[in-house]
């Protein structure tokens, strides 16, 4: 029987309800094939995805989305704003990642990065936040040499068929160290065909008290709002969104840069349609975002009673990105994309009125800047068998870079550095076309359920960034308005930066117990070697009036050779489970790793020392609760040429707990426990601290906290 | 640097006071609410309750008829049946309308399901149990047991495959057929989901999974011809 007749395929549908006397004799009817779109298609090894129910509970501990990474295996973060840290992967930092938040990427406007791309979010409404620590397929972004960040917010969802759906989320929390609240309220209006979704979230604290001794922490206070409409529907043709949001923050500060950040305006709108077709997939984004960023001092740095020192940056970002994937047979899957990015940007200081030394003309930092991007890649996926399956893809990006003629305060005396500068960098040519090829393997097999290996390799290329090329100024000030290391050093940009290129070798190896209440170990190994690392080189230290050194040098952006490699393992083990007692695990995170200058020998600058995490987890119907320790090891490797300050080891208890009836939770935990005083290994030096004592500390840690969060779903 | 006398932001102590006010607000607000929404009925289906690992139905065992050792009190049915199966309520909700236990068996189709209770695993079942040996004096049963083995392995075959979901629900019935050499013969669409997107995914995902393994020779049909639903959710 080659043809089904139509009374058998009637009948095949409502088998079930009839005697089904008109089957062909030899119909098979075999059972459903259920699909849930909660279901996840498994990541690389090295990755690591938080859902909404594991952010939720921590939403009320903090506001930055980057501490959240930093609490992965290979995670860390430069210490920066309350909600601003720079996240760290494996130790390569934020601008050597691909970032992304609902399939697009951010552009940092600011000198300084205070408005990096996770600032745009608030755990409170982030629905997954997915991390790739090891090799990142070249599908997953290009000009990056590290891992991948991709930040989730109001995925649409639909009505079952035929019905309405209103559903949505409002939470709140208090933070007692430092006054910190928020609040935040997501909801969705949905038919099974059209769905329309709001997001927002409000949140504000005062400067933080460090642990122990460590007394207040200057310039630590920051409040933020933002807000996200969206419109999606389902239609025979695809999947379309529509989505705009706007973020304004009042004022964020930065304990460990000279400025603060006094406004925050960012407003964007995203399209997004995918599509599913015979061949395959198609997925198309467009995006544009417009930022407009001001930094002075807030009152902690002395305010701006009498002007301060305004430094106002635009941003204009568009650009789309078109990925295919075509289905070529049963083992092969095809991947194509496109995408470009278009940033443009201005920074400029207005000059203060009456001021000697910052006037009479405005800075120009950067006029006009471009940086267009054009990626193409090719990628192949192949399922040899269930166990085996292979990854290859080669991509190139295109990157045309230039920018406008520059104009320091003035060309005074006490201006002399900028002006000759200035003159230098408008002779210079300043046009830059770079062309980075990628290309990623990865190898994964699972030999059974409890074991899972996997290989990869990659040659990633980054092209310099805005501020890394085109910082000009030499003097002591204007240089020192430049960086994102909060280290208090100046630094100048270099035009002729060639893009890095890194070799990566990484290896990760999951195993697991068999049942549901087994073991769990990871362990994932990596080596890279950074060709032409955007690195510094020192230009000079800087002096006080009576030539004396400060401790603080001007250095310049150079490319060198540098390497890093690691370990990061984790792991989980099921203490016990029963109606009565409940289930415990007992989880841990330890990484270790060395970043090395391969010109002089000594360490890359901020790099994570061993730090372990271990967590006794406890869950009773309803009633979850975790005892958390955490260990860091001295950081004895430091940065010389940066003048990187030496810290502590220390170790941290955390208590959380947290009780769910029906829709509502309530969630109550205490940070650093002990109220233990130490020194943040990435976060700087305190600035903001200094200049109001005059006594220079890297900057404390946060101290004890209770913490109160309330949700309740609808 | 431009260092000016100390200046202290003059809401700071206001902002402090009003935080304070807005957090007590909220607070209020969420007590309020809980108060409000426990007198009223639930609206809302409780999706995000589910545990996310769930990933997709559970696929009972595809054994040899024996209805005499299973069902000593049930009428005796032809050997080529589909019976539903009985399984816990949470299964059963997540399995759709054609395993709803209620509806009356077809005679034809060739499936039989078990009847014991199956125990409902948290993830996808795709380590069935094997088919029981066939019993040697019964040749209908081997024949039985070859088919409910292969109909097995060409299940798995395809669900390996299945697409990831779209966030919508539906039911679409592919029919298909598979030539002696494990070829996909025919395709057809027996019933749309409703929405052309996962009409497209549910035919691609059997054409893609295509070719299949080759159907035992014992089966002794040229075509074997198939149904199969697929539940998007």
């Amino acid at each position: 029987m080659s043809v089904i007749s139509k009374a058998a395929s009637a009948a095949a549908i409502f088998y079930g309800l009839s005697a089904a006397s008109a089957f062909a004799q030899d119909t098979q009817v075999l059972p459903s094939i259920g699909i849930d779109s909660e279901d996840r298609p498994a990541g690389p090894v090295s990755s690591e995805i938080l859902l909404r129910d594991k952010v939720a509970p921590l939403q009320s501990g903090t506001s930055d989305t980057a501490a959240l990474i930093g609490r992965l295996p290979g995670g860390s973060s430069f210490g920066a704003g309350g909600f601003s840290s720079l996240p760290v992967i494996r130790g390569l930092e934020s601008q050597r990642l691909t970032i992304l938040v609902d399939g697009v990427p951010i552009d940092i406007a600011c000198t300084n990065a205070m408005n990096p791309p996770l600032s745009y979010t608030d755990p409170q409404t982030i629905d997954a936040i997915s991390v790739i620590t090891g090799v990142t397929p070249v599908s997953m972004g290009g000009d990056s040499i590290g891992g991948a960040i991709s930040v989730e917010t109001l995925t649409p969802r639909f009505a079952k068929a035929g019905k309405r759906l209103l559903t949505g989320e409002l939470s709140t929390f208090y933070r007692s160290n430092g006054d910190g609240f928020g609040g935040a309220l997501s909801i969705t209006a949905a038919s099974d065909r059209l769905s329309l979704s709001y997001a927002g979230s409000f949140t504000q604290s005062d400067n933080y008290k460090g642990g122990g001794r460590d007394g207040t922490v200057r310039s630590t206070e920051y409040k933020k709002t933002d807000h996200a409409l969206s419109l999606a529907a389902q239609t025979d043709i695809g999947l379309f969104e529509l989505k705009g949001g706007y973020h304004f923050s009042p004022y964020e500060g930065f304990p460990n840069q000279y400025m603060d950040m006094t406004s925050n305006k960012s407003w964007y709108l995203n399209g997004h349609w995918k599509g599913a077709f015979d061949w395959g997939d198609l997925d198309l984004r467009a995006f544009y975002r417009d930022t407009d960023h001001r930094m002075n001092f807030l009152a902690d740095k002395g305010g701006t009673a009498t002007g301060g020192m305004p430094m106002n940056t635009e941003v204009h970002s568009a650009g789309y990105t078109l990925k295919g994937d075509i289905m070529l047979s049963n083992r092969d899957t095809l991947r194509l994309g496109s995408e470009f990015h278009h940033q443009w940007l201005n920074d400029y200081w207005p000059a203060v009125a009456g001021h000697m030394m910052m006037g009479p003309n405005t800075y120009i930092n950067v006029n006009g800047a471009k940086r267009d991007r054009l990626g193409t890649f090719a990628e192949w996926e192949a399922k040899w068998t269930p166990q085996l399956t292979t990854l290859v893809g080669v991509r190139n990006d295109q990157v045309w870079m230039n920018t406008g003629e520059v104009q320091p305060y003035s060309t005074s005396m006490m201006n002399m550095a900028d002006a000759m500068a200035a003159t230098a960098f408008n002779a210079a040519d300043r046009k830059r076309h770079d062309s980075n090829w990628s290309a990623t393997a990865l190898v994964r097999y699972a030999p059974s359920d409890q074991a899972t290996l996997e290989l990869g390799y990659a040659r990633k290329s980054r092209s310099p960034g805005v501020y890394e090329r085109y910082s000009w100024g030499r003097g002591s000030m204007s240089s020192r308005m430049i960086g994102w290391f909060g280290d208090g050093n100046g630094y100048v940009g270099d035009p002729t930066l060639k893009p890095e290129r890194a070799d990566t070798i990484s290896a990760a190896v999951s195993l697991k117990g068999a049942g549901a209440n087994g073991w769990t170990l990871r362990i994932a190994p990596y080596y890279t070697r950074v060709h032409d690392y955007i690195d510094v080189v020192k230009l000079a230290d800087f002096t006080n009036m009576m030539g004396t050194p400060t401790g603080f040098v001007q250095l310049r952006f150079a490319n060198r050779e540098a390497e890093l490699y690691g370990v990061d393992v984790s792991g989980s083990l099921a203490l016990w489970q029963s109606s009565s007692a409940g289930t415990a695990k007992l989880t841990a995170t330890a990484s270790w790793l060395r970043g090395r200058n391969l010109d002089d020998g000594g360490s890359l600058y901020h790099q994570m020392p061993f730090n372990a995490t271990f967590a006794l987890e406890h869950r009773l119907g309803g009633w979850e609760s975790a005892v958390e320790l955490t260990v860091v090891a001295d950081k004895n490797r430091v940065d010389a040429t940066r003048n990187e300050p030496r810290t502590d080891d220390y170790a941290l208890v955390n208590l959380r707990t947290g009780y769910a009836w029906g829709n509502y939770r309530l969630g109550l935990d205490v940070q650093n426990l002990f109220d233990k005083g130490y020194d943040l290994p990435l976060g700087g030096m305190s600035l903001g601290d200094y200049k109001a004592t005059g006594d220079l500390r890297p900057v404390p840690g946060r101290g004890r906290s209770f913490n109160i969060g309330l949700t309740a779903k609808f | 640097m431009a260092a000016s006398p100390a200046y202290r932001l003059a809401q700071a102590s206001d902002t402090r006071a009003f935080g304070f006010l807005v957090s007590l607000a909220l607070h209020a607000g969420v007590l309020a609410a809980y108060g409000l929404w426990s007198h009223s009925p639930r609206l809302i289906p409780e999706r995000r309750e589910e545990p996310r690992t769930v990933t997709i139905m559970t696929l009972p065992s595809l054994e040899t008829e024996q209805p005499s050792a299973r069902r000593p009190k049930a009428a005796p049915r032809p050997a080529n049946q589909l019976t539903p199966p009985s399984t816990t309520p949470a299964t059963r909700a997540r399995q759709g309308p054609q395993a709803s236990p209620d509806r009356p068996a077809s005679d034809q189709a060739a499936l039989t399901l078990p009847v014991a209770p199956s125990p409902l695993p948290a993830r996808m079942n795709v380590d069935m149990p094997h088919p029981q040996p066939a019993s040697p004096q019964a040749a209908s049963s081997t024949l039985s047991t070859a088919r409910a083995a292969y109909l097995r392995r060409l299940w798995e075959w395809i669900a390996a495959r299945r697409p990831a979901g779209l966030h919508l629900e539906g039911e679409a019935l592919i029919n298909f057929s598979i030539g002696a050499d494990g070829a996909l013969r025919e395709i057809s669409l027996a019933q749309s989901s409703g929405n052309a997107q996962l009409d497209r995914l549910a035919l691609r995902t059997v054409r893609l999974a295509a070719p299949f393994p080759r159907p035992p020779e014992s089966l002794g049909v040229g075509t074997l011809d198939c149904v199969l639903p697929f539940h998007f959710n």
